[in-house]
Parts: structure tokens; sequence; C-alpha cells
């Protein structure tokens, strides 16, 4: 037991020692970084001047870069959307000849039945009814589908527009501290104090541009509106196409009784 | 190798192929989504005619419905956007 307490207290001691040691090298070392710190920003601060033109030109080359970027994008965008847009039309007019295809056979099929003149024109009429209330609803859908493609247009006018101003005020924002830091080496402003001032503003640049920028994808939900109002568009020639078609069924049912049975 | 080592070896395969099929989920191939309604046959009654043109509006739907995925497209220049503001590091300089 004795021994036991006799080890832990000589570990204890250990331990101790240890941690003195270390705590003394720690505490050596840390003025010597923080002199090496300030001996490379005095240094970057001596350097500032010489370099401005220099670090001014490799700015105005990495926005280039990125503004051939932006480009690109936009044009992948510009495309993927009007790729989109031809396949569906050809899509949907595809479709609809199918079902005007099928309408035909089933006309076709009410024809075989009409025998008496009374029933031929009850059908004449009922087919006039059906197809007139088809080409309403179709024209009501393509001025909904019309509407919302020239809301998304829109959409993407004003992000573009938005954006771009954005872009210009920073560039602008950054391209005026060169400048300053510029003149003010000229003039023999203290290079720590130019670099200071520069450092500040590009920070305070960079803010406003993350904070336009949040501003910018807010507009994003301006197309939830213009979705909700397609759908109601839809909605509406739907209801008005099915009000049609039903008064009409009902008509031609009262012309046309055998209509109701198949042959 | 040894009997009693085969036999280890013999178990563990058996009970690694106990585990996956019987913990971990059973996958079946994606089912396509629907995007075509086919018309109904004529029959020359009217009620199946003014069915089939009500078929024809769901079938319709399916394809504008897609046209909503086309306002994400417009938003995908925002990696592009957000990269101006990384032109500059200030602390560069």
């Amino acid at each position: 037991m004795t021994l036991v307490k006799l080890s832990m207290r000589a570990n204890f001691k250990k331990i101790l020692r240890t941690g003195f040691w270390g705590l003394l090298v720690i505490g050596a070392l840390v003025p010597i970084w923080i002199f090496a710190q300030n001996a490379n920003d005095s240094q970057k601060a001596k350097g500032f001047c010489a370099l401005i033109s220099n670090l001014a030109s490799k700015y105005d080359q990495r926005v280039a870069n990125r503004e051939t970027k932006l480009e690109e994008k936009r044009s992948e965008i510009e495309n993927r959307i009007a790729e989109r847009w031809t396949q569906r039309d050809a899509k949907l007019t595809e479709k609809r000849a199918k079902w005007d295809t099928n309408r035909d056979e089933h006309f076709a099929k009410l024809e075989e039945k009409a025998v008496t003149d009374e029933q031929k024109q009850a059908l004449l009429v009922f087919k006039q009814a059906v197809t007139a209330a088809i080409a309403a609803r179709r024209a009501a859908i393509n001025e909904a589908i019309d509407d919302f493609r020239r809301g998304v247009e829109q959409a993407k006018i004003d992000r573009k527009s938005a954006a771009d101003a954005l872009r210009n005020t920073f560039r602008n924002s950054i391209r005026a501290a060169f400048e300053k830091a510029k003149t003010d080496c000229d003039v023999g402003v203290d290079p720590a104090t130019i670099r200071t001032n520069f450092r500040a503003e590009v920070k305070t640049a960079k803010e406003k541009f993350e904070s336009d920028r949040q501003e910018l994808e807010k507009l994003q939900t301006s197309m939830e509106t213009l979705i909700n109002t397609r759908k109601e568009a839809i909605k509406k020639a739907i209801e008005d196409f099915k009000t049609v078609m039903e008064t009409a069924r009902t008509e031609f049912k009262a012309a046309f009784p055998q209509a109701e049975t198949e042959d | 190798m040894t009997t009693k080592s085969a036999v280890i070896v013999f178990v563990i395969i058996a009970v690694v192929i106990f585990v996956v099929f019987a913990f971990f989920p059973k996958t079946s191939p994606p089912t396509p989504p629907v995007t075509e309604i086919t018309p109904p046959l004529a029959t020359g009654k009217v009620d199946d005619l003014v069915s089939a043109t009500f078929s024809e509006i769901s079938d319709e739907e399916l394809l504008i419905k897609e046209e909503e995925n086309d306002t994400l497209l417009i938003g995908l220049d925002t990696q592009e956007i957000s990269d101006f503001g990384q032109t500059i590091n200030e602390s560069e300089f």
C-alpha cells in the first residue's frame, strides 16, 4: 500500500515537471510566433505599394475569368430551357393529334348509329359543340403556357440585371479601393496604413456583395406566383370545358337516346 | 486449411449471406413515371366519347406539369454569381 502511494506521488511529480517545462517552451514560442507574424505583416505592408499595380491586374484577370464562366452558365441555362420548350411543344402537338384521331373514331361509331335525320342533326350539333369546346380549352391552355413562359423569360432577365448590378457594384468598389491605394502610395502615405485601409474596404465590399446576393436569391419566390397563376388559368380552362361538355352530353342524349348504349 | 478452419469460414460466409438477405432492403427496379395515357377504344357510346375527352386533359396535364421545373433552371447560375465574391480576399494582402 505504502509502495503504491510512493509510486503515485513520484508519477504526479513527473507529470508536474513535464507540464512545467511544456508551458515554459510554449511561453517562449508564442512571442516568437507573434513577432514573426508582425514581421511578416510589416514585410507585406512595405511590399504592398510595390505590388499594388500587379495585384490590381491579377484581380481584373480573375474577374474576367469569372465573367466568362458566368456567361457560359447563362448560355447553358438558356439552351436547356429552349430545348425543353421545343421538345414539350412537339410532344403536346403529338398528344393532341393522337386524341383527335381517337375522337374521330368515337364519332365514326356514333355516326354508324345515326339513322334518322333528327339523329344525324343531333350528332352534328354535338360534334360541333365538342370540337368548339376542345378548341377553346386548348387555346386557353396554350395561352396559360405562353404567359408562364413569358414570366420565366422576364424572371431570367430580372435575375441577370440584378446579378450584373451587384457584381458591377462589387467590382467598382474593389477597383476604387485599388485606385485609392495607388494614389496613397504615390503621395507617400504610410504603407501599413494604406494596406489596413485597403483590406477594410475589400472586407466591406465583400460583405455588401454577399448581402445583395442573398437578396437576389429571394427573386426565386416570384416563380411560385407564376406557377400558381398558370395552375389557376389551366384549372379554369378545364372547368369551363367540362361544363360545356356536360351540357352537350345531356342535350345529345335527350335528342339521341340510342347513343347511350353500345352497339 | 484444416477441417476446423474450413467449417469456420463456411459459417462466416453463411452468416454474412443471411444478414445481407435478411436485413438489407430489397431493391426493385424504379418504375418509370407515367407520361402517356392511351386513348380508349371507340365504342359508339356518348359517355365513352366524353370520358375520352376528359382523359385527354389528364394526358396533357402530365406534360404541362413538367414545365414547372423550368423555374428551377433559372437559379442554376447561383454558384457562378457567388464566385465573384471570391475574386479577392483581404487576407491575401
